[in-house]
């Protein structure tokens, strides 16, 4: 039997919501396995209903198969009744278009876009019937590449990826295809050593088996070094100059089984300067980039055509930011009305005109959702997030003026200098909010304030990617704190888990020692870390110890300025001085503006990549 | 409004959709075979369509219905056309026809279900006369709910007349007391297959597109 049949016949019938490992979505591509020189598999090490959601597969699916030469296909973490009804089958876990093995193809893609997915990677290539490093591996196994914004610090992960592309994908990902077609040329498979030779070559890879970490005697990391000539001192991420012109999907996959997010998606830019300090997305895919109203109502058009979705989402860092809502959203709207396509904004900038743009959208929305990020005005300098009390209470009270009841505020607690005075601020916003809410409802409707609070987990390149995170036990106690004044006035108060933040924190910062926990925890069984339903702490916690290494070295160390930094063979063109210099205003309480409405910010990453913030308003000037 | 009704497949790996998932996969592919849907009032608007009675996962269906209401008046071949068009595999639409002004929903219409169920070897050494007989103790209702069954031990299937809805029993309990009765748990809901619906009364059974009659 194939294990198409198999599947069909024997696990579907056996596994919760059977409908996500098919393969048949609408847009889906089903080319001709054996006819296609250069196979991918897209690997995506979470749940289908994450993974369908995500707008990096639905670009590089497009992209990819769009050409005649390659295929691209998707693989997501099986879930765990699924795993089992695998492992006892016998059977490889498979792409979901063609049914072949992982060990089918001749790129394995992984996407990381959270580091407590990390298990579900070494899960999903024994699952492949790989060994888990790429030492261990043959010369004619697949090529296992990773990409994705926890690849800006690959090292927990060095050595079981051959090769990391560090940046943006359109661009790149194509120049690694045409290399394996050269180098695969009409032989069954490539040689894996043979391609990293020639992969070194092309600008965002990064080979970890080309360099090697060193330590110091107490075991502090020391530095990474190149060991291979054409290996380079640093590997500089990939961006996409114009995504004006860049490739866009407009057939998307419309998932079978449902996802978290169901709807079209539109990105409308990339990047965002405002320079919150703790955001490594504000770093990482710098500069701006709008696209025209123009190509995005094309784009919209043929989307929704395409899909017959229900919802069109305007996506972006930061979407209220763009510079043409004006001649966007009535063109939208306009669009959208015949099929009753909704459209929605992932996140509201806080401020009442976002609430009236939000109001003037087709489509339901049943709360909006606001990130002060910090109780303080002195907080919310630090960590450079520009919005005052008088912002939120307007935005707030826009909100309740328009009859959404149901308010949600996003903080972080934990930030570097919080006082106590900072987490009462807290409190005392909420408490703020609850009253305009109570004087907008008028005893008829109770006002609705949700409080969802995480714990600050600094980040590789950023400006606090020095400072270290609070004690678990401090972190506990703090959100405690907020949380019994929150309950006074009648706020429902959520925080993620605390264990889970200290554990990414780990693995954000991580260098290529942990390499070795993560593996012996996968081996304990751990996976899915970042559902709480399958999170194992102890496991973690025996992992470390039986490695002789200490969590809190990692999660809770405060680099001095002239450490090395284990992430630092990656350079996201921000410069270093950029980091240190924001580190230190943030410190001193004092903001720095955008730099798309004022002057040059000197970040370094328009000179160092030869890009620049691309406007709408400014376009043709 | 003109009201439509939709005679669809719902077969091989498309079983495995569970009913919502169905009705999000049809509801979308006649948004992109540009059907003129009509929808609900308010914020939210959803289109106003409604289904026959649903299927569990892994059950497969030949003969499904739903009905739909449209804004104006279509050829209902080119829309059948375009709707297959716009369908992924194992959903198929089979027919399309415009329903009488005053015609009874879905809902209401129809009262009975046929299975065929596939056991394979599983069956054929039973006599199933004794084992609904014994199962109707533990499963009160269970034959009562069962109008006409009949096995086929050379090709290895059972057939089940059974009323929907009010005061029937569900496939799932049928399944759950006919493996208990064989002593197996072989009898998965991806051996079974709804072959038709109808509406029972007076001892007629009339099919959802009344385009037949017969005696039960």
């Amino acid at each position: 039997m194939t294990i198409e049949q198999l599947l069909i016949e024997k696990i579907l019938p056996r596994v919760r919501r059977p409908a996500q490992y098919l393969g048949t979505e609408w847009n889906s591509v089903h080319k001709d396995f054996d006819a296609v020189p250069v196979r991918m598999v897209f690997a995506f090490p979470d749940l289908y209903e994450v993974g369908m959601s995500h707008l990096g597969l639905q670009i590089l699916y497009g992209l990819v198969n769009q050409r005649e030469n390659c295929l691209l296909e998707r693989a997501f973490a099986p879930a765990v009744d699924m795993e089992a009804e695998l492992r006892r089958a016998g059977l490889p876990l498979f792409s979901l278009e063609s049914h072949r093995s992982l060990r089918d193809f001749d790129i394995i893609g992984f996407t990381l876009q959270y580091e407590l997915t990390f298990s579900n990677v070494l899960n999903m290539l024994d699952l492949a019937g790989l060994p888990l490093r790429s030492a261990d591996r043959q010369d004619d196994q697949p090529l296992v590449i990773a990409g994705g914004p926890a690849a800006y610090n690959p090292e927990p992960l060095a050595p079981f990826i051959d090769a990391f592309l560090i940046g943006e994908g359109e661009e790149a990902l194509l120049e690694i295809l045409d290399l394996v077609a050269e180098v695969k040329g009409d032989k069954g498979r490539a040689s894996r050593s043979q391609l990293l030779e020639r992969l070194v070559e092309i600008p965002g890879v990064y080979i970890p088996s080309y360099y090697s970490a060193e330590y110091t005697e107490q075991g502090w990391f020391k530095g990474i070094k190149p060991v291979h000539p054409k290996a380079p001192e640093r590997v500089q991420r990939r961006v996409v100059r114009d995504l004006d012109t860049a490739f866009f999907p407009v057939s998307q996959l419309v998932p079978l089984s449902e996802a978290v997010h169901e709807r079209a998606m539109l990105e409308i830019f990339r990047g965002c300067t405002r320079g919150c300090r703790f955001c490594q997305a504000g770093v990482i895919y710098r500069p701006v980039r709008e696209r025209t109203p123009e190509t995005l109502l094309a784009a919209a058009k043929d989307i929704i055509k395409n899909t017959g979705f229900e919802e069109v989402s305007l996506i972006s860092l930061s979407s209220l930011d763009y510079g043409a809502l004006d001649q966007l959203l009535p063109q939208l709207t306009l669009g959208c009305e015949a099929t009753r396509t909704g459209i929605s904004l992932p996140s509201l900038r806080v401020d009442s005109f976002s609430v009236k743009t939000a109001q003037g959208l087709p489509g339901r929305r049943t709360s909006v959702t606001f990130a002060p990020e910090a109780g303080t005005q002195r907080l919310r300098d630090v960590i450079n997030k520009g919005v005052s009390e008088e912002d939120l209470f307007k935005a707030v009270e826009a909100a309740f003026e328009a009859g959404w009841f149901a308010v949600k505020l996003y903080f972080m607690v934990g930030l570097p200098t919080e006082t106590i005075d900072d987490l009462k601020g807290i409190a005392d916003l909420v408490n703020e909010v609850m009253q305009i809410g109570k004087s907008y409802s008028r005893g008829k409707k109770r006002p609705r304030v949700t409080v969802s609070a995480s714990s600050f987990v600094p980040k590789a390149h950023t400006p606090f990617q020095w400072e270290g995170q609070n004690s678990r036990d401090l972190l506990t106690k703090k959100h405690q704190y907020v949380r019994d004044l929150v309950k006074r006035s009648r706020a429902e108060y959520n925080w993620h888990s605390i264990d889970t933040s200290f554990l990414e924190a780990c693995f954000a910062r991580g260098d290529r020692k942990l390499a070795d926990v993560l593996e012996t925890a996968y081996q304990k069984g751990c996976r899915f870390d970042g559902w709480s339903e399958h999170f194992r702490f102890s496991l973690w916690m025996e992992s470390f110890q039986e490695l002789g290494l200490d969590p809190v070295d990692y999660a809770e160390k405060t680099f001095s300025y002239d450490e090395a930094l284990p992430w630092e063979v990656i350079d996201p063109g921000v410069s270093r001085d950029f980091l240190i210099e924001e580190h230190q205003r943030a410190l001193a309480g004092k903001t720095t503006p955008d730099c798309r409405t004022n002057r040059c910010g000197k970040c370094g990453v328009c000179s160092s990549l030869k890009v620049a913030n691309c406007l709408v308003k400014g376009r043709g000037e | 409004m003109p009201r439509y009704r939709l005679e669809y497949m719902k077969k091989d790996i498309a079983r495995y959709l569970s009913h919502r998932e169905l009705m999000t996969t049809l509801q979308r592919a006649m948004k992109r075979a540009t059907f003129p849907l009509t929808y609900t009032m308010g914020h939210h608007p959803r289109p106003k369509l409604s289904f026959g009675p649903p299927l569990a996962v892994g059950v497969a269906g030949l003969r499904e219905y739903m009905d739909l209401e449209l804004d104006r008046e279509i050829s209902t071949l080119e829309y059948l056309q375009l709707l297959n068009d716009h369908l992924p595999p194992g959903l198929r639409a089979q027919d399309l026809v415009k329903l009488d002004p005053g015609e009874m929903s879905l809902g209401k219409f129809i009262n009975c279900a046929c299975y065929r169920i596939e056991a394979g070897s599983a069956i054929s050494a039973i006599s199933w006369e004794q084992l609904f007989n014994k199962l109707e103790e533990e499963y009160p209702g269970l034959t009562e709910g069962l109008l006409k069954w009949c096995a086929n031990p050379v090709e290895g299937y059972l057939e089940v007349l059974m009323q929907e809805g009010q005061g029937g029993v569900s496939l799932r309990t049928l399944l759950d007391a006919l493996n208990q009765g064989i002593g197996t748990t072989l009898l998965l809901p991806s051996l079974v297959t709804r072959t038709a619906l109808f509406h029972l009364a007076k001892g007629l059974l009339t099919d959802p597109l009344k385009k037949y009659t017969r005696p039960l």
